[in-house]
């Protein structure tokens, strides 16, 4: 084989990763024929790639919340109108989705890939802490309030879910407000505190076991029970957004 | 009140609930730990609910995925300076529960040879085996020149099959070797 003839890895590589046109497709095939290295260097490629493709094959995220048939339903549920994540503009700087159900009619223009018709529900609330901070978890406990006060009617509900920093919130050696928080849920059926599983997972790989308030779920994932709220169409609220604070 | 509201499509619900796995196999190729990889791909999902609103073309949904896990990798990494102690961790050839049978020790011993990788190798190779990137695509979510993915590829191949045929990682099992006739 001449020089020239050579077919180097990288095209080799291209040709098992199909980035190739046809017509280099052909030329390496070609190539390939007569050259018995090139062929031995294409199977050791190939060797490799499906190796790593059957070795990852098949994983599957941990799953921390439902039993897979429940979660299979919360995300394959024909039956939910509302769409998954109803977001406003700028999560950073503002209250997430929590006026999306007025605002939607101002919203036609918006050029994102977002587009759809969500039914929101202003009575039930995912409100999310994730920093430890006083003032949040004054501020949080004040809007929990504020929202059981204005929902009495049967399915408005609140859940606060503290991952991160906002574990601080639940935890009985640390939390300021755990009294208010025992009130709430010994008097409304329509609150519901999670602490992030995942959360508390980390803290006891640095050795510390949290002290969570009692009757606090303690076995959801922030982001499981964040994204399942918000396909169900509740309003998303992360406390940091309060316009309060 | 200025903010503009947006709403995601139930396809790309669908999508995003698709993303966890996917996302979750390229993470655990990156680090090597299943718990790590895990928070990786929460924290990234996070990141996109979050940020959905810079997401422009809803078929650019992965690849702008995959970014944001890129940038929690090497935020994560920066923020564990002792990374090559955990490398070297992932090195372990401890099969665990893998063990059991001899196909799955080929896998654990796949997977031990990709965490021998360098970060950069196991990036691309995971990109471009497991998600079917292509070479551009993996260019775009890493932020590198076209070149030096393919000249990471390579690496990453060479050094893969380099680590498996290498008599350390070949399981005392007993039986013949695995021979893969072609």
């Amino acid at each position: 084989m001449s020089k020239t003839d050579y077919i180097d890895d990288q095209i080799l590589a291209a040709f098992i990763d199909g980035q190739l046109d046809p017509c280099n497709c052909l030329t390496v095939l070609t190539a390939v024929e007569k050259d018995a290295d090139a062929r031995e260097r294409l199977y050791q490629m190939r060797r490799a790639k499906d190796l790593m493709k059957l070795s990852f094959a098949h994983l599957e995220a941990p799953s921390h919340t439902r039993p897979a048939s429940k979660r299979g339903s919360l995300w394959k549920g024909t039956g939910i109108a509302a769409s998954l994540l109803v977001l406003t503009l700028g999560f950073g700087s503002g209250v997430l989705g929590y006026y999306c159900s007025e605002r939607l009619t101002d919203n036609h223009t918006d050029k994102s890939a977002l587009a759809a018709t969500p039914q929101i529900h202003k009575d039930r609330v995912v409100l999310h802490i994730s920093k430890s901070d006083p003032r949040q978890f004054n501020a949080a406990l004040n809007y929990i309030e504020d929202f059981l006060n204005k929902n009495q009617t049967e399915g408005s509900q609140i859940d606060v879910i503290a991952n991160a920093g906002g574990l601080d919130l639940m935890r009985t050696d640390t939390s300021p407000v755990r009294q208010r928080i025992i009130a709430m849920m010994r008097d409304h059926d329509n609150v519901h505190f999670i602490a992030c599983a995942n959360g508390i997972r980390n803290l006891r790989r640095q050795g510390i076991n949290p002290p969570i308030i009692q009757n606090i779920e303690t076995d959801k994932t922030a982001i499981d029970h964040i994204i399942g709220r918000l396909q169900a169409g509740w309003t998303y609220i992360k406390v940091d957004n309060i316009p309060e604070i | 009140m200025g903010k503009t509201p947006t709403c995601m499509s139930i396809p790309l619900k669908n999508r995003i609930g698709e993303a966890r796995n996917r996302l979750y196999r390229v993470a655990l190729a990156w680090c090597g730990d299943e718990m790590l990889a895990d928070d990786l791909v929460q924290e990234t999902l996070t990141n996109g609910i979050v940020n959905i609103k810079q997401l422009r073309e809803e078929s650019r949904l992965f690849a702008w995925l995959y970014s944001i896990l890129n940038n929690n990798w090497r935020l994560h990494l920066r923020r564990n300076k002792n990374h090559d102690e955990l490398d070297e961790k992932l090195c372990s050839d401890e099969n665990g529960p893998l063990g059991d049978c001899h196909e799955l020790e080929i896998v654990a011993q796949v997977r031990s040879a990709v965490a021998s990788l360098a970060i950069e190798q196991r990036q691309v190779i995971s990109l471009v085996d497991l998600e079917g990137f292509s070479y551009c695509d993996v260019a775009k979510v890493l932020d590198i020149p076209i070149g030096t993915v393919m000249s990471r590829l390579h690496r990453a191949r060479k050094n893969l099959l380099s680590s498996l045929d290498s008599p350390e990682l070949q399981p005392d099992t007993g039986r013949e070797p695995i021979r893969i006739v072609k």
